[in-house]
């Protein structure tokens, strides 16, 4: 017997039983975008750090808090460390305040301040993008993508190559087990691993193609390139009143962060280091 | 509709020299229950294919003769509404699965989405191919991670589900075990009772005895056999060819050569069976 409670959930729209995650994703791509935005303009450490904490409670609302934190945080970690060391490396001219001495590399205050203020801008965009990819499945991206008019075949391109990866991957592991189970040497130092490596990638090449084709005809058999309109078994709840109302205020609040940013921030204290 | 011709025809592969099909006539009638065997490389799969509209419409090569489905030339037709009317499924289950479904719930129901199903229809559909294909336990797992026997029941199932008036099914069974296996011939033959037509390409030569109502040989690209079922697997000109035939059929031949005749050659083992308590009273 078929779970009627598991058959069920297609009756209603689809929903993960968090706020931010049962937003449409047109919604929450439309506020992080907006917000993203945001600061590029500021361009100060301060802005982009309050953005990353603001961004990171929000993702603790979403089931998908895991996936969120463990790219946010690596993103986060990198771009700052980076812009910071090789800012104190290039950038001496107007650094004054000595910071920490490194066995004879002298870092400045200013060049610190300055470099958290580039790298805000990044980290900031980045991790609020990162919260609508990472909480928002493909899958729905392109339900409403569908949605809004994208042809049937390019959310299937979008959706499929994930797949498509994780497919690869696994030919390449067969391949190169059946290189090893034939006596070829395919651990050691490098080069030996890159000698074992690069046959395998003309059979790879081949079967992935032999795999397009035998794809294609398996799509064409459910009736993929129909000229009918296609129904959906999974449905997302369409935007609502609401959620319009949130679009309309990131898109204010990123139209009025142009004019604060270049207005009012750049007067402040805490950014003349910039 | 599901009347296919085939006039003489002769196909080509592209870059191939010689043809993967030779000079086939044959008429598939609405309603009826093909089985089609013979050796690899005998161009079984490619007769599915050309059944199918995927030769000249995918597979471009040279295409001579007619194939006329339902009273149009398949040139004609148009390739995506044959697919609304000519249900597939092919050999490499891995393939057959679409990639972008969650569930094989959902993998199911891709086909009757694309046709436009409303919700309710594709729901009910879905949960009664699922339960003729006893893959119930199934409807909640990632299609992706299943194995290659539980994959081939779900793509057939995705075809089934799509309630096409033809079905052309090369080798279903190929990763099934023999439970499996009877499975799948106890749902053609209820597609059968539907009156479906049905082309199945299969080496399982017993099941074919037992469910088919004519049969093709194709060898090198020729039909080298066809007619009922009983009539050529019975023949022994099979026999002679080296072609598989049933065991119930080789039997009969060998009881014919040991001076002690059937009635009649049997196909399946109840027919064998029958024949001998016969001989014997």
């Amino acid at each position: 017997m078929i779970n009627q409670e598991f058959v069920d959930k297609f009756r209603h729209y689809h929903k993960y039983g968090t706020w931010w995650d049962d937003l449409n994703p047109l919604t929450k791509f439309v506020v992080c975008f907006m917000v993203a935005l945001t600061p590029i303009y500021a361009l100060t450490w301060w802005y982009g750090l309050g953005v990353c904490v603001i961004v990171s409670i929000v993702a603790m609302t979403s089931k998908f808090r895991k996936n969120f934190f463990s790219l946010a945080v690596k993103v986060f970690l990198i771009i700052t460390i980076l812009l910071v060391v090789l800012r104190q490396i290039g950038h001496r001219a107007t650094s004054i305040t000595p910071l920490i001495n490194i066995f004879g590399w002298q870092w400045y205050v200013e060049t610190l301040f300055n470099s958290l203020n580039r790298a805000s801008f990044i980290v900031g965009f980045s991790v609020t993008m990162i919260l609508f990819f990472t909480t928002t499945p493909m899958r729905d991206i392109t339900y409403q993508l569908e949605q809004m008019g994208v042809s049937h075949e390019a959310s299937y391109v979008m959706l499929s190559s994930m797949q498509n990866i994780i497919d690869l991957k696994a030919t390449a592991v067969t391949i190169f087990d059946s290189q090893k189970a034939r006596g070829i040497e395919t651990t050691g130092n490098a080069i030996k691993r890159a000698k074992a490596f690069f046959p395998t990638l003309a059979p790879l090449m081949i079967g992935a193609m032999q795999g397009t084709e035998e794809k294609t005809i398996a799509l064409d058999a459910r009736a993929f390139s129909v000229k009918r309109n296609h129904s959906f078994l999974r449905k997302l709840r369409p935007v609502q009143g609401y959620e319009w109302a949130m679009m309309a205020v990131a898109v204010i609040f990123n139209i009025a962060m142009i004019f604060v940013s270049f207005k009012i921030l750049k007067q402040l204290p805490v950014t003349r280091f910039f | 509709m599901a009347r296919i011709e085939l006039k003489d025809v002769t196909y080509r592969y592209p870059y191939t020299k010689s043809p993967a099909l030779k000079h086939i006539t044959y008429t598939f009638e609405p309603g009826k229950f093909y089985g089609i065997i013979g050796e690899n490389g005998g161009g079984k799969t490619t007769l599915c294919n050309l059944l199918r509209g995927l030769i000249p419409h995918f597979y471009q090569g040279s295409l001579k003769g007619d194939v006329i489905i339902d009273g149009t030339d398949v040139r004609k037709w148009d390739t995506d509404e044959l697919s609304a009317q000519i249900g597939y499924v092919f050999q490499n289950p891995f393939t057959q699965i679409s990639g972008i479904k969650e569930t094989v719930f959902e993998e199911v129901g891709m086909g009757l989405e694309n046709l436009g199903y409303s919700e309710e229809e594709v729901i009910k559909r879905v949960c009664d191919v699922c339960e003729l294909l006893k893959i119930t336990d199934l409807v909640e797992k990632d299609p992706n991670a299943l194995s290659g026997g539980q994959k081939q029941r779900v793509a057939f199932a995705s075809i089934i589900s799509m309630d096409t008036e033809m079905l052309v099914i090369d080798e279903p069974t190929s990763q099934l075990d023999p439970e499996g296996t009877e499975d799948v011939f106890q749902i053609i033959k209820t597609l059968k009772e539907e009156h479906k037509t049905i082309v199945l390409v299969e080496h399982k030569i017993d099941l074919i005895a037992e469910f088919c109502d004519e049969i093709i040989v194709l060898k090198d690209g020729e039909i080298v056999f066809s007619g009922p079922t009983h009539e050529i697997l019975s023949n022994r000109a099979l026999l002679e060819a080296n072609a598989t035939i049933p065991q119930a059929a080789i039997f009969g031949h060998a009881m014919a050569d040991a001076g002690k005749p059937l009635a009649d050659i049997p196909i399946t083992i109840e027919e064998a069976e029958r024949l001998v308590r016969e001989r014997k009273g």
